[in-house]
């Protein structure tokens, strides 16, 4: 026996508990692999893949490559926490820091060494597999082929033994401040129980509340600037969850007698207290992962399969044209649709003036009464009717929700040509009508006649008529539509005065299917993490909770009732970060829905099941592993 | 010949400055001839515990010097007292602290396995100590499948290996019940005399500090008294308890033991 030999009989006796940690690795490893070969692949420097979706991929890899290290770091430093007792014996018996780090590192490079051949592996195993889930991703026409790039390879091999070398030596900081004097001292502190502070539950909830609050009263303008305090809320808010609120519920529930002192249940309460808050930034880590992991995947996939809906919630008009195409009459526009077999079923056009409002920044057109309600009879919505010098404003974004809002009289001054229009505006409509153009998020209805009056004052450049047209199938027409577009940018004019569904829709999945894939994959690493955190703080546990089923035993409690004591805890520990994270992504998902009518909940419970479904098979195995483990030690011993 | 001289051991604890202080052991005389047996013996809180730390190099005195095996080791550096404790220290705790990673025979032999000794040596010592303390049988065992007592042999096993110049024990009986307590004692009683190993062991209990040559009474961090056997240990106990019941403080409950 040399000391080699202490590290990897270390290394094989915690094999069990350093198991989860170890397919973490690997699959950071191997993650990083892939990306990396699709960063190093010949493809990319030919420049055939679309530059947003490098720097994408680019952007990935640097994530990987971070949250691996935080991961290892955390991790090794929760195992060398755990085994403080050992190191300090060791250094009691004559070893020196330097070799106590010498055999650390020995331990760490055994594990590490052998995830990253493992991860460099599979990834080259399923390379071929990634590069055709890009391809079909990305719609090339031709596959990405397979290859195995040297600098990929070279770049996780090292950067990865790098890491755990790195880690494992500044470990020695860890080691120096552990007290070997403890050894001396009874370990088995009576712990005080745990306590809550009321003030502490009540910010805890305050800080939940005030998130969910902001989170559900957000609208697409103001989401950008509400993620941060939201954030920052949710933060607050879980931390004191779980120290605090967990605390008073387990005592809540110890003051009723008649559950507290029911069956196992005294035991279960008394032991989840301390558990509970032993574990509580582990829970809370946990919770932040799975939240995260959940909230982003079950956003990118509704945008990705409801891109259609929110194309055609967005863009109404399969197309729709402001003023004149420069080289096409609407005449030619509609033979050229006969041409193409695409039946027209609708179209209107409607004449808009661009009004510039007396202290208001934004673009807005005006719109004659008899246009507006032709549009709303269309909706199924009530007509206006409006006096002269009345006015009604319409924000049609389509960003915040369809809503009719009568407000004190609001004075609207419209300066046109050299005479100012004054109009009283009694009514704020929100409601989308027209596809997206320079001129068509805010709308002032007038009075025809005075709408007439403007048209004749206005200069040519603001009068405009804007073409609309719905087809039986907007999907048909989607050369004709791409075509127009790419016609106007060539003759240099903006290309916001065509717009298609067709064209939102592709922009949509363009967007949100590499985001998907991207979540996808950073959604298992980060869920691994989580896991394996929870699988090792477990572990840690087993000569306590081996002891503890012996003393049961001799209690008179049967096994069968000492394991489910023990069970109820473990998925506890599993299962609360779960629900916290289904509701902390519950509301994250009503949050980005705005774009929607309502939220899309059932493919948010289709993340959530397959989430559940995963973490479920987790815990399993985590249980099994366990369990037998124990049981094993408990016969041993008796 | 002397193995261990301490002379005026004063210990400090809490930073200066910062309020909170308390002096665990003031001016505290020590010597060891090679061969004793040594039991200290006081109150709780009177500072044996900090004592036996300071000897055995985990922790530095405020003042005062400390030689052993002609060493002075509060001048040492961290790296040298690892040297030093790896070669002339052996220890023995109440709680065992057994690598569950291990074996017990390979646990017995962590120190010779630091020294880097043939696998001849190591062998022969194993199998030396295991006879006298009787674990032969559980030898292949890991340290959760065999009983406290047994622990506690490969225990002490493990500290007398490397035949070092001084063993240190901290309450090595307080997790034992008294037969095994009788029989770790009798064990250590005889490797004191076979080995000539010289052990200072810490124990609230006057059973236990009864198989010593020599007790050493302290209080409040300083010397009260110091007795020695004389013709039988049954005397001695009785002495003992005298002591302990003129020494205060605390009230010893009475081990009955095999009494
Ligand atoms: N690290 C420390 N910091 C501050 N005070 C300490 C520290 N270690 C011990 N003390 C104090 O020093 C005094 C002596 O402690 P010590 O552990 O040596 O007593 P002991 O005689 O071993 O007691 P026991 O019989 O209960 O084990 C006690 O009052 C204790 O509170
Ligand atoms: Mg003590």
């Amino acid at each position: 026996m040399n000391l080699r030999n202490l590290a990897i009989k270390n290394a094989k006796f915690q094999f069990r508990s350093y198991l989860a940690y170890f397919i973490s690795c690997t699959f950071s490893v191997w993650m990083f692999y892939l990306y990396g070969s699709l960063l190093f692949h010949p493809m990319v420097t030919q420049k055939t893949l679309p530059n947003q979706f490098v720097s994408l991929m680019m952007v990935v890899e640097v994530m990987i490559g971070l949250f691996a290290c935080l991961f290892i770091g955390y991790s090794q430093s929760s195992f060398l926490r755990n085994r403080k007792r050992d190191l300090g014996l060791l250094q009691c018996l004559g070893m020196s820091v330097k070799h106590i780090t010498r055999l650390i590192f020995w331990e760490n490079m055994l594990v590490g060494s052998l995830a990253v051949g493992v991860g460099i592996l599979l990834g080259i195993v399923f390379s071929k597999l990634f590069f055709l889930a890009v391809s079909f991703i990305l719609d090339l026409a031709t596959p990405i082929p397979f290859v195995i790039p040297m600098p990929a390879i070279l770049l996780t091999g090292i950067g990865f033994l790098l890491v755990f070398s790195v880690l494992s030596w500044w470990s020695r900081f860890t080691i120096r401040k552990l007290s070997i004097a403890e050894l001396f001292r009874e370990s088995v502190q009576a712990k005080p129980t745990p306590t809550f502070a009321w003030w502490k539950v009540i910010v805890s909830l305050g800080c939940l509340g005030g998130a969910y609050y902001i989170a559900w009263t957000a609208d697409l303008a103001s989401l950008v600037q509400r993620i941060i305090p939201i954030f920052v809320l949710v933060l607050i808010g879980t931390h004191l969850f779980f120290t605090q609120l967990s605390v008073a519920v387990i005592s809540y529930m110890q003051k009723k007698k008649k559950l507290f002192y029911k069956g196992t249940n005294m035991m279960l309460l008394s032991q989840l207290r301390f558990r509970l808050k032993d574990n509580a930034r582990i829970l809370f880590i946990v919770s932040l992962l799975s939240s995260v992991v959940i909230s982003s995947v079950s956003v990118c996939l509704t945008y990705y399969f409801e891109a259609e809906k929110v194309a055609t919630d967005q863009s109404p008009y399969h197309l729709s044209i402001q003023g004149d195409l420069p080289n096409m009459s609407p005449a030619e526009l509609k033979s050229l649709f006969k041409k193409e077999k695409i039946q027209v079923t609708e179209e209107v056009h409607i004449p808009l003036i661009a009004v510039q409002v007396k202290g208001e920044k934004r673009f807005v057109s005006a719109i004659s009464q008899k246009d507006i309600n032709r549009l709303l009879q269309k909706l199924g919505d009530p007509a206006i009717s409006l006096q002269k010098d009345q006015a009604v404003f319409v924000n049609a974004t389509g960003y915040t929700p369809d809503a009719e809002k009568t407000m004190a009289i609001r004075q609207m001054d419209v300066m046109m040509g050299k005479v100012n229009y004054s109009f009283k505006v009694e009514k704020e409509l929100s409601r989308k009508f027209f596809n997206e153009h320079k001129g068509t998020h805010f709308l002032l209805v007038l009075h025809d006649t005075q709408f007439r009056e403007l048209q004749a004052q206005a200069k040519k450049e603001e009068l405009s008529i804007l073409h609309n047209y719905r087809f039986d199938d907007w999907k048909q027409a989607d050369q004709i539509v791409m075509d127009l577009d790419q016609q106007i940018t060539k003759l240099g004019e903006d290309p916001y005065n065509v717009q298609s569904t067709y064209e939102l829709y592709i922009s949509l999945k363009g967007i949100f299917a590499p985001l998907m894939f991207v979540s996808l994959f950073i959604g298992i690493l980060f869920f691994l993490a989580a896991g394996s955190i929870l699988y090792f703080r477990i572990f840690t546990e087993l000569p306590n909770d081996a002891g503890q089923m012996m003393v049961l035993h001799k209690l008179g409690i049967r096994q069968k009732d000492a394991i489910r004591l023990m069970s109820t805890q473990i998925r506890l520990l599993f299962f609360i970060p779960f629900i916290v994270s289904v509701c902390h992504g519950m509301a994250a998902m009503n949050m980005f829905s705005t774009l929607f009518k309502k939220p899309v909940w059932d493919l948010f419970a289709m993340a959530v099941i397959g989430y559940l479904f995963v973490f479920g098979l987790y815990y399993l195995w985590t249980h099994r592993l366990y369990m037998a483990d124990v049981l094993k030690r408990v016969q041993k011993s008796s | 010949m002397i193995v261990l001289e301490a002379k005026k051991l004063t210990k400090v604890y809490g930073e200066k400055g910062t309020g909170a202080v308390h002096q665990a052991l003031t001016d505290f005389d020590l010597t060891i001839q090679q061969g004793e047996f040594i039991g200290i013996m006081g109150p709780s809180g009177s500072g044996k515990t900090t004592l036996l730390q300071i000897l055995g190099t985990i922790d530095r005195p405020t003042r005062g010097d400390i030689l052993i095996a002609g060493k002075n080791v509060a001048k040492m550096k961290d790296n040298e007292l690892a040297d030093f404790r790896r070669k002339q220290l052996g220890f023995i705790f109440q709680e065992f602290h057994l690598l569950d990673a291990l074996t017990i025979q390979e646990n017995i032999l962590v120190p010779l396995v630091l020294e880097k000794r043939s696998v001849a040596e190591m062998e022969r010592r194993v199998q030396e100590l295991a006879n006298y303390l009787g674990i032969q049988k559980v030898l292949s065992h890991r340290p959760y499948e065999v009983s406290g007592g047994q622990r506690q042999r490969a225990a002490a096993a493990r500290a007398l290996i490397h035949s070092p110049a001084l063993i240190l024990a901290d309450e090595p009986t307080g997790n034992l019940d008294s037969k095994s307590a009788k029989s770790l004692m009798e064990s250590l009683s005889n490797l004191n005399k076979k080995e000539k190993a010289t052990i200072l062991t810490v124990t609230h209990d006057p059973f236990t500090a009864s198989y010593c040559d020599r007790v050493i009474f302290i209080k409040d961090g300083q010397l009260f008294t110091e007795i020695r056997r004389g013709q039988t240990r049954q005397a001695f106990y009785r002495h003992i308890m005298e002591v302990t019941a003129a020494l205060g403080g605390e009230s010893y409950e009475l081990t009955q033991s095999s009494y």
